[in-house]
């Protein structure tokens, strides 16, 4: 629903009506065979058909019909985007409880030096390969100890579902460093 | 059998690319002077292409490709940031955490993509078209971030051992790091940690005195001298506390980049009487001040971070990198001030330079390769971008109908003439040779002048980059005569323009009685109009100007030109700008440069040995120039 690309090309369209088409014809068979065949029926099947013809020779009728689509997936994205953060946000990460020491949020005196702690990945590394974010994440909550990134697993693959508006780097502010 | 590195920065800001061959910097460039977005974030398209042309390989001749963070560590650090924060922060968490697990997660993958015709344009409609000849079969390594800045400070750097300092915003958790390099190996010792962050202490200021972060900051270090540090003991009284070896601790309470979608918060706000600048509203003398004052603060955190690594390695040189490292204000004052006896800081400095250094860093640290450090360094002038074929270069010029004098085989014509036209105070827009990498114009895209002209500055700021600036160029000076004009060793090497250094007294000007008023006026151009030396485009209102020196083995053709000048002014130095307009990122090819040329009054442009005179173009000759100049977005 989400991956579809705006503004259309024409391909995209073809495809779009197409698939309207392949959904929209079981469901008037199913309507016929419901409410049996009839002046309505046989009059909307025209008009249906003329439709979906017209809307193959003349690109206007699916772009109208596409833009509805997407507006309403955008809405839906941004509405289930907020829904599964708020849950992740305000439910899972304060299960796993605050790390204020990690980030030394009271002055703890003296030097804020630290030992150094990054390892750098080297060539043939055991981090070398490439692999999908999630299966990154359920190898990484082991080697860290960080099993409470396990719970978060479900809620984020769901969040990757809605991120089409968030790849538009205009949605990301440019004042703060911390989504980096 | 050759080895190549692709280094690659992307997904932030500043993006680039950067070859290695055998340890070798073959080339390197920024994104944004191909895809003409400042700061592009994006993967490096054009950056990569370019690197492989001009490598001569294809994409199967690659071994690997060095990414310059580790995305999965940041993550780390950001969902500690926000658990420890909450219920604050979900505004920035819903906006932040869908974009990594929407790709920047899988950087990996996504490059691999990239490689392969799988990736997507910017409006989702997946691209066919893979990078270079080939198919990439090399290996793909995450360099720790920090590690990435000190590569690309010690391994192009001239010392065979140095102290290394890279100090920043924020990696995957380290804000600053220190350590050593010896020869082929780096071995960094301590670090900062996320979120107490010098970088990060700057750019609040740069956001609540009405700047953009991440690339306002090099405006705020020219505001400084206009302002009394009157606000420097309530920073280090509440908002940090620098410790001697000058590490610090910050009050998160006055600031929100934890959490929020500013940088500051309301006890912020409060403590230093108001909300943030309007961007582009009046500079008021409170901006002044809190410039001056955050300015000395940062100096004295460089300073004594500088001690510490000092003390640290007993090493007598140090390198530097990350984006503080392009603070040159402070840069200056280390290296005045010591303890070091030679400072080398890494000329693209911010995330853009993590390309180079990811890919030296996996070349030398992990496969062990030993290295053999160039008494002028190994960065080539920074010179690594892209060059153009005159002959295309006049081929694009004829198909335009431009006019051009044509001085091919003739370089001592060209420089005659251009150097004549210099003295006669005429602005020129100088593209020649290879590009330069980084964020500094150092004479391959540079508009150049007399800086002994008074009108000089205020031509090209309202003219040419149609804005009104309170800073001043920079000076480009010819090495060997550095010392006779500013306060610095007879031995000074300052290629990248990354050291400011006070002018000599002697060419000084004491400000006379009609100017004096001037220098109190609301409106700092008109302050900066009042000429503070015999060369006063280039002189800051405290007499400071930020230095390029420029020496033969380096700049070429560019060193020659100030010579003749010189020979024909006796004046050892000229103005130096970015060739480009306000909010535009520094021009690319030649067909960018001749539309800045058209499109602003500048009076003569050089593309090599082509020399056009603004009078003899056709008029009209390039449509839509008006929306090219309003198109650009504020900097």
């Amino acid at each position: 629903m989400l991956s579809l690309p705006y503004p259309p090309r024409r391909s995209h369209l073809r495809g779009f009506w197409l698939v309207l088409t392949l959904t929209l014809a079981p469901l008037y068979m199913g309507a016929l065979w419901l409410f049996g065949p009839g002046l309505a029926m046989t009059a909307s099947g025209l008009v249906l058909f003329g439709a979906v013809v017209l809307g193959f020779a003349w690109a206007p009728l699916p772009k109208v019909l596409y833009r509805i689509w997407m507006l309403a997936a955008q809405r839906f994205a941004v509405v289930g985007r907020l829904y599964v953060a708020a849950l992740i946000h305000f439910l899972l990460l304060p299960s796993a409880g605050r790390a204020e020491a990690a980030l030394a949020l009271s002055d703890p005196k003296g030097s804020m030096w630290r030992p150094y702690r990054a390892a750098p990945e080297g060539a043939g590394g055991s981090v070398a390969a490439e692999e999908k974010w999630f299966m990154q994440l359920v190898r990484e909550s082991r080697t860290r100890g960080r099993g409470w990134w396990l719970l978060l697993l479900p809620p984020l693959m769901v969040l990757s579902l809605f991120v089409a508006d968030a790849k538009d780097d205009k949605s990301v502010p440019e004042n703060i460093y911390t989504l980096f | 059998m050759s080895t190549h590195i692709l280094g690659i920065s992307a997904y932030y800001h500043d993006s680039a690319a950067a070859l290695i061959r055998d340890g070798v910097i073959v080339a390197a460039a920024q994104e944004e002077r191909f895809s003409r977005r400042k700061h592009d974030p994006r993967f490096p398209r054009g950056a990569v292409a370019y690197c492989m042309e001009a490598g001569g390989i294809g994409a199967q001749d690659l071994d690997y490709v060095a990414f310059y963070e580790r995305p999965l560590e940041k993550l780390d650090r950001l969902l500690d940031t926000y658990r420890s924060f909450v219920p604050k922060g979900f505004g920035s968490f819903s906006l932040a955490i869908p974009y990594w697990v929407g790709g920047k997660l899988d950087a990996k993958s996504r490059i691999r993509a990239e490689f392969e015709g799988r990736g997507a344009d910017e409006m989702g409609f997946p691209r066919k078209d893979a990078i270079g000849r080939g198919a990439f079969r090399g290996e793909i390594v995450c360099i720790d971030h920090h590690a990435s800045h000190a590569a690309s400070a010690f391994y192009p750097s001239p010392f065979q051992d140095a102290a290394i300092l890279t100090l920043d915003a924020v990696g995957e958790w380290a804000t600053s790091s220190v350590g050593a390099g010896h020869g082929h190996e780096i071995s960094l010792a301590q670090e900062m940690r996320f979120p107490h962050s010098v970088g990060m202490l700057y750019s609040a200021f740069t956001y609540y005195t009405g700047f953009r972060v991440n690339s306002g900051e090099y405006k705020l270090m020219g505001l400084a001298p206009y302002g009394e540090p009157r606000y420097e003991d309530a920073i280090v009284e509440n908002l940090v506390r620098i410790a001697e070896d000058g590490s610090i601790w910050m009050d998160m309470s006055y600031f929100s980049y934890c959490h929020g979608l500013t940088m500051t918060s309301e006890k912020f706000h409060q403590l230093f009487g108001g909300q943030p600048r309007r961007p582009e509203s009046r500079i008021t003398q409170r901006e002044m001040d809190l410039a001056a004052s955050v300015q000395a603060v940062c100096e004295s955190i460089v300073l004594k971070a500088g001690d510490y690594a000092h003390r640290l390695t007993g090493l007598s040189n140090l390198v530097m990198a990350g984006g503080v490292a392009l603070n040159c204000v402070a840069n200056g004052e280390l290296l005045r001030r010591g303890p070091f006896d030679r400072i080398w800081v890494q000329p693209a400095a911010g995330d853009a330079g993590g390309a180079v250094g990811a890919a030296l860093h996996l070349w030398h640290q992990d496969l062990g390769n030993t290295r053999a450090p160039n008494p002028d360094d190994s960065q080539s002038g920074s010179l690594l971008g892209p060059s153009y074929d005159i002959e295309d270069s006049a081929l694009m010029l004829d198909s335009l109908g431009a006019d051009y004098d044509d001085y091919r085989g003739d370089e001592p014509g060209l420089l005659r003439r251009v150097a004549g036209l210099m003295a006669e105070g005429k602005v020129i827009g100088w593209f020649a040779g290879r590009m330069e990498y980084g964020p500094r114009a150092l004479g391959s895209r540079s508009i150049i002048g007399d800086a002994r002209s008074s009108l000089m500055q205020q031509t090209m700021n309202l003219k040419i980059k149609f804005r009104e600036s309170f800073r001043p160029f920079a000076p480009c000076v010819l090495r060997e005569r550095a010392a006779d004009v500013f306060e610095v060793g007879a031995d000074l090497d300052s290629p990248y323009m990354l050291f400011v250094a006070p002018i000599r007294a002697e060419w000084r000007l004491a400000p006379n009685e009609q100017d004096l008023p001037k220098m109190k006026d609301p409106d700092l151009s008109v302050r900066l109009a009042v000429p503070r030396s015999k060369l006063p485009a280039i002189t800051h209102v405290d007499y400071s100007a930020r230095i390029q020196t420029v020496d033969e083995r380096r700049h070429g053709r560019f060193y020659r030109l100030m010579k003749e000048f010189e020979e024909r002014t006796g004046c050892p130095v000229i103005v130096n700008t970015s060739f480009n307009i306000r909010g535009e990122p520094i021009v690319g090819t030649p067909f960018d440069a001749y539309r800045c040329f058209l499109a602003t009054d500048m009076d003569f442009l050089v593309i090599d040995d082509l020399l056009l005179d603004k009078d003899r173009q056709p008029i009209g000759l390039l449509p839509g120039l008006q929306q090219y100049r309003m198109q650009q977005p504020l900097d």
